[in-house]
């Protein structure tokens, strides 16, 4: 076996990859969006199998609370405060010094997301919002680049390989954006680590397929519930003929007439964040009111028929009934961004 | 006719199933029956009927087996 080979003889062996399997791993290009717990462990499969470039794309920083699921970091990156895709590069060549590891420190939008792709063979999400994940399905349907939806909450998870023009794409299968505040988030519903280790093990299996050309894709949607014990599969069928996005090709969040959007409120140490689009439509606040109250600060969340307020995280939270909020607290609107989706949820 | 309240949509019934058994009766809209099991319409972002993608449009027939989910945008 050629010696740039040896250290992956276990899967070279595996007939399903073999030696020309993994020499096209090797000159394979991975963006990864998102470097939390599913991000991570794409990435560290991604990375020991020797896919030949990798790239990390995060907006965020490494806290304590993190570590629970999230593999790829530590207590001392805690500390330091580091970002994840920095924290994340660092492990990553300490396990494989053979692979290039690029990180990139920014929050994914309209304006980069598709330079950040461009030359990538394959994307994988690692987000934990439906706004970046529209997103990553405008931009990879409109290049025609193949990406894999994970979602995690709780015990359950979900994934599916989009391939523009073979299989649905994300917005054929679940329509327009959901709505704020509709959907429990790691930080309001939990997550155990567990699921997120099998979603993106499966996601990881699918990169593996598509850049090796070998093996069965996903083209249902897999759901897994840990704690039911349930494993299903769903057929998804053919692409919706009146798909606005991989049918029609109207790229609305890539185009920046929806998805999140964030302004700094100057000298008041907050940033509004707003979502826009078809998927606005206005938030129920008693419902979102009853999800934060586990997390608010002495359980306390005040509401009226107009908005609600709610000390959470260190930060005061003013959401609104068309599904704005005030952040105040910090003057970073990726940071606020980051908040809004983990407590209101998008 | 089964219907499962996948993730936390559980919560919107009563005794917090997650498995409810629907009397089989006449068709109704996947809609409908979300909507007569409490389901906010908001909080359903796939449906499958008989394990296939379906839309909330679609019928719903006796002897089907139903499984709405909620969004999971987590990771």
């Amino acid at each position: 076996m050629d010696e740039a080979l040896t250290r992956y003889a276990r899967q070279v062996i595996f007939p399903g990859i073999g030696e020309a399997g993994q020499r096209r791993l090797l000159a394979a290009r991975v963006a990864i969006i998102g470097l939390g717990a599913t991000g991570s462990v794409l990435a560290n499969h991604l990375a020991r199998a020797g896919v030949g470039r990798l790239r990390l794309i995060d907006r965020d920083y490494v806290e304590l609370n993190n570590l629970q699921r999230q593999l790829l970091y530590d207590e001392e990156d805690a500390a330091e405060l580091l970002p994840k895709a920095v924290a994340a590069a660092a492990r990553l060549r300490r396990i494989n010094s053979s692979i290039a590891v690029e990180e990139v420190v920014a929050d994914v939008g309209p304006a980069n997301i598709q330079a950040l792709i461009a030359d990538a063979d394959v994307v994988l999400d690692g987000t934990d919002n439906f706004a970046a994940r529209y997103l990553i399905n405008d931009a990879c349907v409109k290049l025609g680049k193949p990406w894999v939806y994970c979602g995690v909450v709780a015990s359950y998870g979900m994934t599916h390989t989009v391939r523009p023009g073979v299989t649905p794409c994300l917005r054929c299968i679940m329509g327009e954006l959901p709505a704020p505040g509709s959907t429990p988030t790691c930080d309001t519903a939990g997550v155990i680590g567990p699921i997120v280790a099998l979603i993106g093990s499966i996601a990881a299996g699918e990169a593996l397929k598509l850049i090796t050309g070998r093996g069965k894709l996903n083209d249902g949607m897999i759901h897994v519930d840990l704690w039911d014990n349930a494993f299903e599969q769903f057929e998804l069928g053919a692409p919706r003929p009146d798909c606005p996005t991989c049918a029609a090709r109207q790229f609305e969040f890539l185009e920046a007439r929806a998805g999140t959007r964030t302004t700094s409120l100057c000298g008041r140490a907050a940033v509004q964040v707003s979502v826009g689009g078809a998927g606005a439509q206005g938030i129920d606040l008693a419902a979102l009111a009853e999800r934060l109250r586990p997390v608010a600060a002495s359980g306390r969340v005040r509401a009226n028929p107009y908005l609600l307020h709610a000390s959470i995280d260190g930060h005061e939270f003013t959401v609104f009934a068309d599904g704005r909020a005030i952040i105040q607290g910090t003057a970073d609107e990726a940071a606020a961004a980051t908040l809004y989706a983990k407590y209101v949820g998008v | 006719m089964q219907v499962h309240l996948g993730g936390h949509l559980s919560f919107y019934d009563a005794e917090r199933r997650s498995w409810v058994e629907w009397p089989d009766a006449a068709p109704l809209t996947l809609r409908g029956l979300a909507e007569r099991l409490g389901l906010p319409a908001g909080e359903i972002a796939f449906v499958a009927v008989n394990r296939r993608l379906a839309a909330l449009d679609d019928l719903a027939r006796p002897g089907d087996r139903v499984e709405f989910f909620p969004p999971m945008g987590g990771g």
